[in-house]
């Protein structure tokens, strides 16, 4: 019964940290964009920026974009090496604003809160269909 | 087991799973800045986070400071704010520094902050900290034992505009707005305005009328990129005098004329923290009052001082850490310059002096293991005058212990320290406007506090004690000007918080404060204070209680008062809220008594404020 209560413990004291708030969300939007897959391969371009994204377990990480499924994108360099025909994300406003026929969304600050966004043409290029209580993050441009 | 283990991480799944929004909220709420600003060790800190800002619909640096648990934030007969303690009477002006960001906006003339900015608008603000029996080492900057640390909003959370209009039932208006731009290489700007005409409760006396109105201007903008961040400001201020300065407690005009320019530069070069920042202060008032204002050359009806401040400084710190140890290290230049001119009826001067100081201090934080941490913190000043003035080598010393024992947290500390002294009271020519004394001693403090706190998953209760012994404080007669109190004043403060969380929106802290001292009370030497945050939906409540007991201020007799606030904030929609304030509801709220007045004045007038926020 003590060990029940550590693990209960510890798993509450990990929910309150902002990265496995952060990891959460990630694990909707990638659950959202890929419903069936049961892992998901991903490349980002800088783990300082993407550390929650690591702790994903039904994220596979991969070293070169080509391989991935999913790409997250923080620095606006990154989009001279990847190829655009695939799933990009991104996690500042800037980048989605320059970015946003090729990205298919982001999840930044902006206004003092965090926000998501999925850009409605780049989701329809790649089909993919948001669940029903995703549809509201759907902007047709920034 | 196995099974129930696998059913029980099962359930804790569920239990988080949780839509988009909430998790975004919650995540905002996670991610407050006063997570990562907050110094533990620094002293004891109380936080007003950016969400409890919001829900206060605070707008000043007054709405906040009024409410901090042991100080009571008031005002001066000629409209200035300071505060006392519990049962004290008001405490040395350069004991309080406030900073913004990393910025030290205290004045060389007159050696506080809050004479220009105790009432700055805080809408470019995203959370402020307030420190307690703090040395202000860990700060790199003069010394101080309450520090205020209000934090700018970082341009990167805030990428669009912002608009806030407010009106309230005395006929004040304001608007402030910002902007806030992002580029992809990461540079970013943030541009913020303010302007406010502020109207207070009139008094009328005979002809006369005594007015607390004010209207302030605010420019402040931050450029940062990779290397370096730059922070421009400039504040401007004009107040009515209140009560004045003559003795009728009458004056027939003139006021508080401040403005206030900074720039401040940080970067980061061969591992360690640079800033150098250079501020610009004047500083005019003017005192018209037909049965004279005192100076040391006798009682003038056309009083006008004018004070001109150049402070340029120069610092740098490293923090180094390993598994046990964190040491910081560092140390500062600065140059303080300042101009007097003065018109006294027919008597007029002009002066200036400067002096260079020089600091260095480290502080040592070793952790034993996990739970018991000690602190050993040093720093010796230099003060070195260009005229006549004697030259100053002062030194502070504190040393602490935080200690976690189960579900409890003890914490103690002593800081030895002193109150560097200004111009205003140490230089002047021909004694005027007052006799100040380049001889005196800078007054030194002694103070032992302790807290233990007693944390829950849904509570914390702190019960804390200080003591403090203060010497060579600073007096005025007629006959010696300035001179250092042989003296030596105690005070004890005890203090018992408690902070209840139903969950991250609905909050509730309830602080009561005692003071006793060596002398008469000159102020209140109990404080309650309860303040209730709510949030349901769309809907933010704040509910503040301030009671301080009766008192007696050099024979007038002040009743308790009950301040109440009441604010209640609708988000029509993401973008949109719109709110009303009501303070001093009760009409109850605390009156300061001022010397020769037989009556007493309310620090928060009774007004309803009309308050709308917009982003685009």
């Amino acid at each position: 019964m003590k060990r029940l209560s550590i693990l209960l413990f510890t798993i509450l004291f990990l929910q309150a940290s902002p990265l496995d708030t952060e990891k959460e969300i990630y694990k909707i939007i990638v659950h959202a964009i890929f419903p069936h897959k049961q892992t998901v391969t991903i490349w980002f371009d800088d783990p300082n920026e993407f550390g929650a994204l690591m702790r994903l377990k039904e994220a596979v990480f991969v070293q070169s974009p080509e391989d991935a499924d999913m790409l997250f994108v923080s620095h606006e360099k990154s989009f001279q090496n990847i190829p655009s025909h695939k799933i990009i994300f991104v996690n500042s406003y800037s980048l989605l604003k320059k970015y946003q026929s090729t990205a298919i969304g982001g999840f930044f600050w902006q206004k003092g809160r965090p926000n998501i966004v999925f850009m409605r043409k780049s989701l329809q290029k790649h089909h993919i269909i948001l669940p029903p209580d995703l549809q509201k993050y759907i902007e047709d441009e920034l | 087991m196995q099974k129930i283990l696998a059913i029980l991480l099962l359930l804790c799944s569920l239990l988080f799973a949780q839509n988009l929004d909430k998790l975004l909220k919650k995540y905002e709420q996670e991610s407050e800045l006063s997570k990562i600003t907050k110094i533990d060790t620094a002293g004891y800190v109380y936080i007003y986070t950016r969400q409890m800002l919001s829900t206060m619909q605070a707008y000043t640096l007054a709405d906040v400071l009024k409410s901090v648990p042991g100080l009571n934030y008031t005002l001066t007969p000629n409209n200035l704010n300071l505060f006392t303690y519990p049962s004290s009477s008001y405490i040395p002006a350069t004991s309080a520094r406030l900073y913004i960001n990393d910025h030290d906006v205290t004045s060389a003339s007159f050696g506080s902050a809050l004479l220009i900015w105790g009432e700055m608008p805080i809408e470019y603000i995203d959370h402020i900290e307030v420190y307690k029996g703090s040395a202000s080492i860990e700060f790199g900057d003069e010394t101080g034992i309450v520090i205020i640390k209000v934090y700018t909003k970082l341009a990167k959370r805030e990428i669009g505009n912002k608009l806030r209009l407010r009106a309230d039932s005395l006929g004040s208006k304001s608007i402030d707005t910002y902007n806030a731009h992002m580029t992809n290489d990461e540079r970013s700007l943030f541009l913020y305005l303010h302007g406010a005409d502020t109207k207070s409760k009139h008094y009328h006396i005979q002809e006369s009328t005594i007015s607390k109105d004010k209207n302030d201007f605010t420019f402040y903008a931050n450029y940062s990129n990779k290397i370096i961040s730059i922070e421009a400001s400039h504040y401007a201020i004009n107040k009515d005098p209140f009560l004045g300065y003559g003795r009728s407690k009458r004056p027939l005009g003139g006021g508080l004329d401040a403005k206030h320019s900074y720039l401040n530069l940080n970067t980061k070069f061969l591992g360690a923290d640079w800033n150098l920042a250079y501020d610009r202060l004047n500083y005019k008032r003017v005192y018209k009052d037909a049965q004279g204002v005192y100076t040391a050359q006798g009682y003038v009806q056309d009083y006008r001082l004018d004070f001109t401040d150049d402070i340029f400084t120069l610092a740098i710190k490293n923090r180094i850490k390993d598994t046990k140890n964190s040491l910081l290290i560092g140390g500062f230049y600065k140059f303080k310059q300042f101009k007097q001119k003065g018109s006294f009826d027919a008597i007029h001067t002009s002066f200036s002096n400067s002096f260079h100081l020089f600091s260095l201090y480290a502080e040592e934080s070793y952790s034993f293991n996990k739970d018991l941490l000690a602190i050993f913190s040093l720093k010796g000043d230099f003060y070195f005058y260009d005229r006549d003035v004697k030259d100053h080598a002062k030194s502070t010393l504190r040393i602490g212990v935080i200690k976690n024992i189960d579900t409890w947290q003890l914490k103690s500390f002593y800081t030895k320290t002193y109150f560097p002294l200004q111009f205003y009271a140490l230089y002047s020519k021909d004694g005027m406007p007052l006799k100040t004394n380049p001889n005196l001693k800078f007054p030194t403090l002694d103070n032992l506090t302790f807290e233990a706190a007693h944390k829950k998953s849904n509570y914390i209760i702190k019960y804390k004690l200080g003591m403090r012994s203060l010497k060579n404080t600073l007096l005025y007669s007629p006959q010696q000007g300035y001179y250092n109190n042989k003296n030596t004043f105690y005070c004890t403060l005890a203090e018992i918080n408690f902070e209840y969380n139903i969950d991250a929106y609905n909050k509730l802290y309830l602080d009561i404060a005692k003071g006793m001292n060596s002398q008469d009370n000159y102020s209140p030497d109990l404080q309650i204070n309860l303040r209730l945050y709510n949030a349901w939906e769309n809907l933010q409540l704040y509910n503040e209680l301030l009671y301080k007991n009766d008192y007696t201020y050099y024979g007038t007799k002040v009743k308790q008062s009950l301040d109440y606030t009441l604010a209640m904030k609708y988000q029509v929609t993401k973008d949109l809220s719109i709110g009303i304030r009501g303070e001093n509801l009760f009409n109850k709220g605390f009156r300061q008594a001022y010397r020769s007045v037989d009556t007493a004045y309310p620090v928060t007038d009774r007004r309803y404020i009309f308050n709308v926020e917009y982003t685009f």
